[in-house]
């Protein structure tokens, strides 16, 4: 009895701060809601660290006719097995065009093909489980933008999406230590330097889309450019409440969600420069970033995108207004068609995985039950 | 064995594949080939090639498979099928039932699941006639199993020595079913083996087999149901109890002594006798108990009525019935139900007995509406019934086969249905009806029975002895043009002019 009764407070304890957490959360995004077609984030250069073409908080993204458009959209797909000798992925990517045709359904084109056959690579090379995962993901970024490249090769779409972001992310740390991850990661780098220069050439817009990001980058620059605001009356009663735990707590996304209208989006900003310690002497690129709310009823999507040609703004625009064109057609799911088709295509099955396992496993003479790692081979669930 | 592969078994979520099922998705578009339900389909196996018929088929979609995303899209003012490639994710799924495996010894049951990732493809034609018992040459052609083109030709035999039975609703096809089944009999050759046929045509629906434009008329005879006669010299008393229920069985017995009397002072002179000479010699007998035979001279004098009995048999039914013939009684005159019964009984009865002593060919007896001859009902109210059921039992052995035809299977005498050993079932829709054909039919299973509510017409099931599995059958084009029927304006128009 006494222990249910803990039980009881505990549970009380908890329901109480997450009500009164979430009361305050609303309070505050209600606020900043109100109050952000008064915030110029160019205003304050110091104060907010932010490098902006963008003179608002948030823009009304333009309607575009994308009758006639070729938007392409590039998805990957992996299955990994850690098994005791050796790691075997599964990797494949594909890209996928649709032309818009008024009053009728888009022609659509497959890079390589319709359900291309995955990649099958394995690693015996001595390397650590952070350097593994890191190795795989060059390994799906390579694939991606290979497929990139050849759509750009064969095809000229107005617009290249990738699914997530448009940067080589990968934390150069955790793979320095390793000649062969360095020079996967270089010859990646090289990848994605092709990729922006033959849209720049051709002048194909490029964007990766980053779908429930994590990233509080917008959120840390408001908690310290608010301090800053509460001289001015209209963000008076903003700054008046405790805003502070609220806005650690939030990522981007979870504040715009309430912020943001549907078919609005925020300023662009400089995320981050392209180029590294790797390649220094060759040309830059600057990479901006927006949030985008495109659908009623979901999170803001992350829109990451190289300069490439035309101003920051005008980019930012185009761009905004062609992933919304294709992004806004269910209110509870803001993601662009040609990312939801490249998705299902390139998606893979763990069984896909299990039949590799199988094989080999047959070939060399083990069963591919030893094969597996004794974590994942309890005798008992 | 040719080789047309059209798909790839799957596993399905209803732990397929298993000896009873697998399912397989088809990988030709519907450009390419059309999959239909029925169909025939093969997978290889180690001991041979399983022979399968697709029982369900369906589409699947990934874009329409979530209703609450559908909706969403469509709140877009667009259709999903116009945001998105959709058709390029639609998928025919088969369900497929394995009927068996073809080894090197024989067609065998099949233990054993087919393998996922196994090839399927249709089988060769040849491969069906011989899984189905089909016949290439000698067989009665009835239609076609239209998704394969084969042409679905019944052994005589096995079609009609254990009896058959068409059941439909009315308007379904049973006499179009009935008339084709007949071109197939009449056409037949000496060397293939024919039978004589008789047929009761109830609403003298089949006169036209003997109009002259009919390429069958010259083996066709149609004798009007008014000009038969019974010869009452061959008449048992036991038959008179029969037509006439209420003779009892003292009454039998003292009509027999006449009878007896009469076989030996008439009949073996050469000479006949009618009903007429019966009550004479009747009312001179001074040891009948007086009652008893004013009671029986009653009963006779109504037999005597029926101007059926004669002093000779017409037709002659020894000298009618021949190979590759039929006789075609022609009942439509008749509203009495219990004279068609009395003519029903009597021709059978006879034909039985000759068939017995061989004096008449092989016959098949087809019986229209037979559900009025040997009902379910009591044996008093249907005179013919005994004698069906007697041809239904005991036929077989003396190569006289019945085809019952008839619209209420219901209705129709347990024992017969249960004898005859093949239906051809056409659309029924009668829930009694159906649940009757369900628990008589032997081989039929409940995919089967359903698809029987949803038959086209012309369209047909044959199961049972006559096939080695149930198939289904378009019902060829009858050759004759003389059977035409009018519609219900022609009718009118015809009667008012």
């Amino acid at each position: 009895m006494a222990v249910q009764h803990k039980v009881d407070k505990a549970i009380d304890e908890i329901s109480k701060r997450i009500r009164t957490y979430n009361e305050h959360r609303k309070l505050f995004q209600d606020l900043f809601r109100e109050v952000k077609h008064s915030l110029n984030p160019a205003e304050f250069p110091e104060a907010f660290d932010i490098q902006t073409s963008d003179n608002l908080f948030s823009l009304k993204v333009p309607k575009t006719n994308i009758d006639g458009l070729k938007i392409a959209g590039i998805d990957g797909g992996v299955i990994h097995r850690s098994l005791n000798y050796f790691d075997i992925a599964l990797i494949r990517a594909v890209g996928v065009l649709f032309y818009h045709v008024k009053d009728s359904k888009p022609l659509v084109r497959y890079i390589p093909e319709e359900q291309p056959f995955p990649d099958i690579l394995t690693s015996i090379e001595p390397l650590t489980h952070n350097e593994i995962e890191s190795l795989i993901s060059i390994w799906r970024m390579q694939k991606e933008i290979k497929c990139g490249i050849t759509l750009l090769e064969e095809d000229l779409p107005d617009i290249i999406i990738l699914d997530g972001s448009v940067l080589p992310n990968i934390d150069y740390r955790q793979i320095s230590q390793s000649d062969f991850l360095v020079s996967q990661y270089r010859k990646l780098k090289a990848q994605y330097r092709r990729l922006y220069t033959l849209c720049q050439n051709n002048r194909t817009a490029l964007c990766g889309v980053v779908k429930d990001s994590r990233s509080a980058i917008l959120t840390n620059k408001l908690s310290a450019l608010l301090p800053h605001l509460s001289k001015l009356p209209e963000f008076a009663k903003l700054v008046e409440i405790d805003y502070r735990p609220i806005i650690k707590q939030l990522r981007d996304t979870d504040l715009l969600y309430q912020v943001l209208d549907t078919n609005e989006r925020t300023f662009e900003f400089l995320l981050s420069n392209f180029n590294d310690e790797l390649d220094k002497d060759l040309p830059d690129f600057s990479i901006h970033c927006f949030y985008m709310k495109t659908a009623e009823f979901d999170t803001p999507l992350r829109v990451e995108f190289p300069l490439l040609f035309s101003t920051q703004h005008e980019h930012a625009q185009t761009i905004s207004s062609l992933v919304n064109a294709v992004s806004k057609y269910n209110p509870e799911y803001g993601l662009p068609s040609v990312i939801i088709e490249a998705d299902a295509r390139a998606r893979l099955q763990e069984t896909d995985a299990d039949i590799l396992v199988d094989e080999i496993a047959s070939k060399i003479g083990y069963t591919s039950f030893s094969l597996q790692k004794r974590r994942n081979r309890l005798p008992f669930k | 064995m040719s080789k047309k592969n059209i798909g790839t078994v799957i596993v399905d979520e209803d732990n397929s594949p298993n000896p009873e099922q697998f399912s397989f998705v088809l990988t030709k578009t519907e450009e390419e080939f059309q999959l239909q339900k029925g169909m025939y389909v093969v997978v290889p196996t180690e001991d041979g090639e399983v022979l399968a018929s697709v029982s369900e088929l369906y589409k699947t979609n990934r874009y329409f498979s979530s209703p609450s995303a559908v909706r969403a899209y469509q709140t877009s003012g667009k259709t999903l099928a116009s945001i998105f490639p959709a058709d390029r994710w639609e998928y025919i799924i088969a369900k497929a039932k394995p009927l068996g495996i073809i080894t090197e010894i024989g067609i065998q049951r099949l233990l054993f699941p087919v393998s996922p990732g196994e090839n399927v493809s249709i089988p060769d034609n040849n491969i069906l006639i011989k899984f189905l018992g089909l016949e290439k040459d000698n067989g009665l052609n009835i239609g076609t199993i239209e998704q394969h083109d084969l042409t679905v030709k019944l052994n005589l035999t096995r079609f009609l020595q254990k009896h058959a039975a068409i059941l439909a609703i009315s308007g379904a096809g049973k006499s179009y079913t009935v008339s084709v089944l007949l071109e197939e009999l009449l056409s037949r050759k000496a060397e293939q083996g024919r039978v004589a046929i008789v047929l009761f045509d109830v609403h003298g629906e089949y006169k036209g087999f003997g109009d002259d434009k009919s390429p069958f008329h010259k083996y066709v005879n149609v004798f009007p149901g008014g000009l038969v006669q019974f010869a009452t010299s061959s008449m048992s008393a036991r038959q008179f109890a029969i037509y006439e229920p209420q003779i009892t069985t003292a009454q039998t017995r003292d009509l027999s002594k006449v009878l007896s009397q009469f076989y030996h002072e008439k009949v073996k002179q050469g000479d006949s006798y009618v009903i007429s000479d019966i009550i004479k010699e009747l009312e001179n007998n001074e040891q009948m108990n007086p009652r008893s035979k004013e009671a029986l001279i009653g009963w006779l004098y109504t037999l005597d009525r029926t101007r059926l009995f004669g002093s000779a048999e017409n037709p002659d039914l020894k000298n009618i019935l021949e190979p590759g013939k039929i006789i075609i009684f022609d009942l439509s005159d008749f509203t009495s139900i219990k004279l068609k019964q009395m003519m029903v009984n009597y021709i059978l009865f006879r034909i039985f007995d000759m068939r017995k002593k061989n004096e008449v060919p092989p016959t098949t007896v087809i019986l229209e509406e037979s559900h009025q001859f040997c009902p379910e009902a009591r044996i008093d109210q249907a005179i013919s019934k005994s004698i069906i059921e007697t041809i239904a039992r005991e036929g077989r052995k003396f190569f006289i086969s019945l085809v019952l035809v008839s619209q209420r299977p219901v209705k129709l005498s347990t024992t017969v249905l249960s004898q005859c050993n093949t239906h051809v079932i056409m659309r029924i829709l009668n829930p009694y009806d159906l649940d009757y054909i369900g628990r008589s039919s032997e081989g039929i299973d409940r995919s089967t029975m359903n698809s029987i509510t949803s038959l086209g017409v012309g369209e047909a099931i044959v199961v049972g002895n006559a096939v080695n599995h149930p198939i289904f059958v378009k019902v060829r084009k009858r050759k004759i043009s003389t059977l035409e029927t009018q519609t219900l304006e022609e009718s009118a128009k015809s009667f008012d002019s």
